[in-house]
């Protein structure tokens, strides 16, 4: 009996308490990085701020950019993650893949230069535009250019998020929808929308939680102050208020929003069984029709085109800057090994946080829905809560017993270790669910447990999604501004900060030629880690 | 593996980020603002210059702007590890002294000059500014000459600026406006958000959307043409001096009262405002210098247009007022 219930204990011995402790540890952190802010002398009422005409204008504008910004990805995220599981072995089609996962990890100064250059008054679209003789001109400055920058960055994500809930569908599934002569329509209700239910709330409500989280990109193309989120106003209690009270008060008031997405979230969760065929390859469908392989096609061409816009403008612009300015390319080559001397220990402290939450979560949501609960909630509080805040409150937690370099450094990869654990667990969560579906049974029908099921069972298939996993964390670790920003070690500074200090220095050219090569280096980051650690089959 | 490979990484890091510290000799800690003690800026100059004479070592530590200076010494308080704050504007020093953490310069400050006179025992001023609107004159032939036709209830034509919650050349429109404008100030910020493209978080954001043409107007500095024309060479930038004056932005620097480092501080404040040093600020920090630099300062600053009047509002009046004004500023351009 005992023996037995090991076995079904997880893949690890005390895997299961592992992961409940790392998720607390995780908690109490992002808990006690608020309550530091509290422990500071502030001077503002609660009360009175909180009912606010202010407060409520940011929140309204806050909902509004969040829920637009979500429901046009989450769609626009649907049919394009629809149209490549269906097309899925065009040339070109990985790499595209590979692309899908620069947005998100790009700093928010790059992509919103790179936005405007496509779209802006002076961008490709204008020029266009005036070249056809038409007198219009793009406007994306107001709650539509929000929008399409947060589509930018957040399309590619849905599209990452959800593309594994097609590769859930038994292959067996698919085979009979055709041996039944199932419509489209009929596909999509009885196969593939149960499968959304799983997957599509995670990834809206971690969309709608970043867009919540926005800030840059908010002011810099918001058209005006009414252009606020709660961040924006995080960032004036701790700038010149420093009130840090009230930008917990704030944090906590967008933590609140995010709470009650994700309760939401949680709620239209559909419990439908996700299949566990043993045959999982996936389903050969290129025996459609040739209308509808068209609009894949052009679904997918779509996404591309609405990201390669951008990105193409960031390297172009880059080349120019690169012959106006006179870089120094030692201080480059500086910045860049601090970069990824920063961003590959935080993608591995990322890993050791998040994987054993990950692997606890999913043993746990069979018997104990309530452990279940808990370990998510651990998962996404990073995500749901306010970077400024959480930073300030990691400096205020290591001051304390460290100074100089050594708590720059630490601070700055425990900070973007915390905050990259949600796209790491959303990462490795489908691929758990997939190991565990597919061999549980077998493991306890042959007794393999513990540590050499790890070596022998998960890794091989983990590895390739620990793999990405990896990649994704250590690029967006690699754009950290608000870890430097805060902790201000002199000695410490990064492409993202010579990038900012080129900007800040009229040296245009310079912070072009600056942000195409962090784009360079991100996207060859990403792909080294996924290969060298995901192996061949990643992703 | 990857375990090996991040140590590795991470002792590449410590190693090139820790200079070699010889523990005799002291060490000077300044709290700048980030852009100061960029390559180009004038950080590294300064530093190199001050070293040689001083047997001591500079630490600096650089946040991302003045009011992100003024945080963290409300937040270090006396425990602060800084001897010198330097980047704080004139419009956040009666904060900087209320912390309490100010000691009097004790500076000769007789060779000064600055466009308003300088009596403060706390603060040594290091360079100055003028607010002012820069335009592209290839887009935009007649630019607007007066705060009023600014003000103009138009759309055009399009301008951007910084917000003032968040950035210091934004606070200082937002006081620029209120001096000028007064009462008006509501209604003129009214018309304002008419011909606003977008109001961005920092200077940079929205200096970069206007050389990326996205606006032919953006609120910067008078000094903005100077660098232009030296790095460069063209004449395309210029600055607007307003009929009603434009406000004034003065950077300064203190030493500290917990500093353990007290005679090095305040020989490291006398050097700031020596002619040497001077000398550097304005191809650094491309801002006029606080010291009469003569045929020293490069021609392009010389050629610059001086405004008419100078607008500075009293700093413990802009203290007090800040948040009204922000709120009136919410109330009018923001709905």
């Amino acid at each position: 009996m005992a023996q037995q219930r090991r076995a079904v204990s997880g893949p690890v011995i005390g895997a299961d308490q592992l992961g409940m402790s790392v998720a607390l540890l995780l908690a109490g952190l992002v808990g006690a990085a608020l309550l530091m802010l509290f422990a500071q002398a502030g001077e503002a009422e609660i009360g009175p701020l909180l009912g606010s005409a202010y407060v409520w204008h940011i929140l309204r504008f806050t909902l509004t950019q969040a829920l637009l910004s979500t429901l046009l990805s989450a769609a626009f995220g649907v049919v394009v993650a629809r149209a490549f599981a269906r097309e899925a072995s065009f040339p070109g089609r990985r790499a595209l893949l590979g692309l899908m996962s620069l947005p998100i990890v790009l700093p928010s100064l790059v992509a919103v230069f790179g936005i405007i250059a496509i779209y802006g008054q002076n961008g490709w679209l204008a020029r266009a535009l005036a070249a056809a003789g038409a007198d219009a001109k793009p406007d994306i400055y107001g709650l539509g250019g929000v929008v399409l920058a947060h589509v930018f960055f957040n399309l590619p994500l849905a599209v990452r998020l959800l593309l594994p809930g097609w590769h859930s569908i038994p292959v067996e599934s698919w085979r009979l929808s055709a041996q039944l002569g199932m419509s489209g329509w009929a596909v999509f209700r009885l196969i593939e929308w149960p499968m959304l239910r799983r997957y599509l709330p995670h990834a809206a409500a971690t969309i709608f939680m970043l867009c919540v989280g926005s800030f840059a990109i908010v002011l810099a193309l918001g058209g005006g102050p009414g252009a606020a989120t709660f961040e924006v106003a995080v960032f004036e209690a701790l700038r010149f208020e420093f009130d840090p009270p009230k930008a917990a008060v704030l944090a906590l008031g967008g933590l609140a929003l995010n709470l009650i997405c994700l309760a939401l979230a949680q709620g239209a969760i559909g419990d439908a069984a996700i299949g566990s065929g043993w045959r999982m390859r996936d389903h050969d469908w290129r025996q459609r029709g040739l209308g509808a392989r068209l609009l894949d096609i052009l679904l997918i061409g779509a996404a591309a085109l609405l990201l390669a816009g951008p990105v193409a403008a960031t390297l172009i612009d880059g080349l120019t800057g690169l012959s106006e300015a006179t870089l120094d390319w030692s201080l480059v080559a500086r910045a860049a090994l601090t970069s990824i001397g920063l961003a590959v220990p935080a993608a591995a402290l990322t890993l050791l946080l998040s994987l054993p939450i990950v692997l606890a979560e999913a043993a746990a949501r069979a018997g104990s829905p309530a452990r279940s609960a808990i370990l998510r909630g651990a998962l996404i509080l990073p995500i749901a809560v306010s970077p400024m805040a959480l930073g300030l409150g990691c400096f205020l937690i290591l001051r304390p017993s460290l100074d100089g370099t050594p708590r720059a450094i630490i601070g700055i990869v425990l900070l973007n270790a915390i905050m990259t654990v949600p796209f790491a667990a959303a990462i490795l969560r489908p691929a758990i669910e997939r190991a565990r579906s597919r061999h549980d049974h077998l493991c306890r029908a042959l007794g393999i447990a513990g540590w050499s099921r790890w070596r022998l069972i998960d890794w091989p298939i983990l590895r390739p999604s620990i793999g990405t996993a990896l990649a994704m964390a250590a690029t967006m670790a690699l754009g950290d501004l608000v870890g430097i920003g805060l902790f201000g070690d002199a000695k410490i500074r990064n492409l993202t900060l010579l990038l900012y200090d080129q900007l800040g220095a009229y040296r245009m050219g310079g912070a072009a030629a600056v942000a195409a090569l962090l784009m360079l280096l991100i996207f060859a980051l990403y792909q080294v880690i996924e290969r060298l650690v995901g192996g061949r089959a990643a992703p | 593996m990857t375990l090996r490979r991040c140590a590795l990484l991470a002792a590449v890091i410590a190693t090139s980020a820790a200079a070699p510290a010889s523990a005799d000799v002291p060490t000077l800690t300044i709290y700048t603002y980030s852009s100061f003690v960029a390559e180009w800026g004038p950080g590294p100059v300064l530093q190199k210059e001050f070293e040689a004479g001083c047997g001591c070592k500079i630490e600096w530590v650089a946040l991302e702007d003045g009011a992100a200076l003024l945080s963290r010494l409300k937040l270090e308080g006396e425990k602060t590890d800084a001897d010198i704050v330097l980047g704080i504007d004139t419009n956040l020093t009666v904060e900087t002294k209320a912390t309490g953490l100010v000691a009097p310069h004790g500076v000769d400050l007789s060779a000064v000059k600055l466009p308003v006179a300088w009596n403060d025992a706390d603060f040594v001023p290091y360079d100055y500014g003028y607010f002012a609107f820069v335009y592209d004159s290839q887009t935009l032939p007649n630019p607007p000459q007066s705060l009023a036709e600014l003000a103009s209830p138009s759309d055009a034509p399009k301008l951007i600026y910084m917000d003032p919650r968040t950035s210091t050349p934004g606070l200082g429109l937002l006081l620029w406006v209120k001096e000028v404008l007064g009462d008006e100030a509501a209604g003129a910020w009214k018309n304002i958000a008419k011909k606003t493209l977008t109001v961005t978080k920092g200077w940079s954001e929205g200096y970069g959307l206007f050389l990326k043409g996205e606006a032919p107007l953006v609120l910067s500095y008078t000094t903005s043409p100077a660098y232009h024309q030296m790095m460069e060479k063209t004449d395309r930038y210029k600055a607007l001096t307003f009929a009603e004056g434009n406000y004034l932005q003065i950077e300064v620097a203190a030493r500290l009262k917990n500093s353990d480092q007290p005679e090095l501080a305040q020989k490291f404040l006398a050097f700031l405002v020596s002619r040497s040093a001077q000398e550097k600020i304005p191809t650094t920090n491309w801002m006029y210098p606080v010291v009469d630099l003569g045929d020293a300062l490069p021609e392009a600053f010389r050629k610059l247009p001086v405004p008419t009047k100078t607008l500075l509002v009293p700093e413990d009046k802009a203290a007090a007022n800040r948040t009204a004004w922000i709120d009136e500023w919410l109330n009018s351009a923001g709905q």
